[in-house]
């Protein structure tokens, strides 16, 4: 290659203007120092260069000289100190840095406080939270166990109404009425009362519809009219086997009972059907 | 004319190095336009452009000692200062956001309005570029505006590594005789 054909081949351009590889730059300016033409030729594309961008120059904002020509003039300050060492930017860029970190350490600081209260907050909530079920799981545990005991009294009591809606039921069991009517000694002609009486068993059970309540140390007793005299059939709560009745009264007697009736305390009576 | 401009170049470099505030005065005053410009050819931004503009210049400031006048012209090595920041805003991920937040007919409007941003593309090598063919043109585009290298134009371009190379030559060889 001439170097007529080396300035033409474009390496003188793409130096200038900045787009050589570092292998060319390298190469170029071997050439130059070695080869004047080159040199020259370099030189002339330069010129021309800066010349064209003169004549195209535009002009930045006024205000820009100021602020450029200041900013060199602060440049100036460091290369005059007294070690004559110029000193390093690095340092004046660190402390805004400093300064940004320690905010950022403050707000990460702020950012914890703030968390650990909300954090003290909802541990205090969801403790009063628990505190409140818990009591009220402790009260639910006692009802319900009140509501077991209940349960179990009232089973106990169903299955004594059930028995005795079975004897009610029970074909075999003639019920007589006993009434205050026509007994003159009766404290209260309303009164009534009903006997349950088991013809296979000969068990004997006493209702008390409708009776005064007898006065103090005074208790009802019944009698069954067997063979037209009064037996014993038991003082009321009070109940045993019966074969055999044409009818059945009650008196009122003394607490404890008595052998014979005291017919004038009749207060009900009723004959076996 | 060329011996001169080289003697004065080489006095102003040489008050540059030695941080002279009057020199830098008059780089601002001569360049800040001509970098301007340049700059705005890649980000199309005005403001961006002069956050840039401000950049390089305090780059030059502290990189002055690092200019090898033997290595070309100190426009040369400005210009690349600035193109090298203005595609590394162009890459830098706040600007491509901003780019992507921007709905498209309000950029239309900022465009049209262009208070106080130049029509980038009468200006400078843009300009110079429409002269190009259209595959070279680019490819110049991508090299010199966007940044790519050429193997990275060759993957976007899905052309052959070769091809690229060849064509950015014959883009830039042409560019120069326009240039003249």
């Amino acid at each position: 290659m001439t170097t007529q054909e080396y300035i033409s081949s474009g390496i003188i351009e793409s130096y200038v203007l900045g787009l050589a590889t570092e292998e060319e730059r390298t190469a170029f300016e071997k050439m130059c120092d070695e080869n004047e033409e080159v040199r020259l030729a370099r030189d002339a594309f330069e010129l021309s260069l800066e010349q064209k961008a003169l004549q195209n120059a535009v002009s930045p904002p006024p205000n820009l000289r100021k602020q450029v020509l200041d900013k060199l003039e602060n440049e100036k300050q460091p290369t005059r100190n007294i070690s004559g060492k110029v000193q390093p930017k690095a340092p004046v860029k660190t402390l805004p840095t400093a300064v940004s970190g320690t905010k950022r350490t403050s707000y990460l600081a702020a950012a914890s406080v703030t968390l650990l209260l909300v954090s003290v907050a909802l541990n205090y909530y969801y403790f009063r939270q628990y505190k409140t079920y818990s009591d009220k799981y402790d009260a639910l545990l006692v009802q319900n166990a009140e509501i077991v005991k209940n349960d179990a009294s009232k089973q106990v009591r169903l299955d004594e109404y059930a028995t005795a809606m079975q004897h009610l039921k029970d074909p075999g069991m003639a019920i007589i009425k006993m009434a205050a009517k026509g007994v003159a000694s009766s404290p209260d002609p309303n009164s009534m009362a009903t006997i349950y009486w088991d013809t296979r068993t000969k068990d004997v059970f006493l209702l008390l519809n409708n009776m005064p309540q007898p006065s103090t140390g005074k208790q009802y007793q019944l009698w069954a009219i067997v063979d037209g005299l009064p037996v014993d059939a038991g003082m009321v709560d009070m109940s045993a086997g019966l074969p055999v009745a044409e009818a059945f009264a009650v008196t009122l007697e003394d607490s404890g009972g008595s052998v014979n009736p005291h017919m004038d305390q009749l207060c009900v009576i009723g004959k076996v059907s | 004319m060329g011996n001169n401009s080289t003697h004065t170049e080489m006095e102003l470099v040489s008050l540059l190095k030695s941080r002279d505030s009057n020199a830098f005065t008059y780089l601002y005053d001569h360049y800040s336009g001509a970098l301007y410009s340049g700059i705005l050819q890649i980000v199309e931004d005005a403001e961006l452009g002069s956050d840039i503009l401000q950049e390089v210049f305090i780059n030059i400031w502290r990189k002055i000692d690092t200019y090898e006048p033997s290595r070309g012209r100190l426009y040369t090595w400005m210009l690349n200062i600035a193109r090298n920041a203005s595609i590394d805003v162009l890459r830098s991920k706040s600007f491509q956001n901003s780019k992507k937040n921007q709905s498209i007919p309000d950029n239309v409007d900022m465009l049209k309005a262009g208070s106080s941003l130049p029509d980038t593309d009468r200006i400078g090598i843009r300009k110079l570029l429409e002269q190009l063919k259209t595959d070279h043109r680019v490819l110049i585009e991508l090299a010199y505006f966007k940044g790519y290298t050429q193997e990275e134009i060759a993957e976007i371009e899905g052309i052959p590594l070769g091809t690229v190379k060849t064509r950015i030559r014959a883009a830039l060889t042409q560019l120069r005789t326009i240039i003249k």
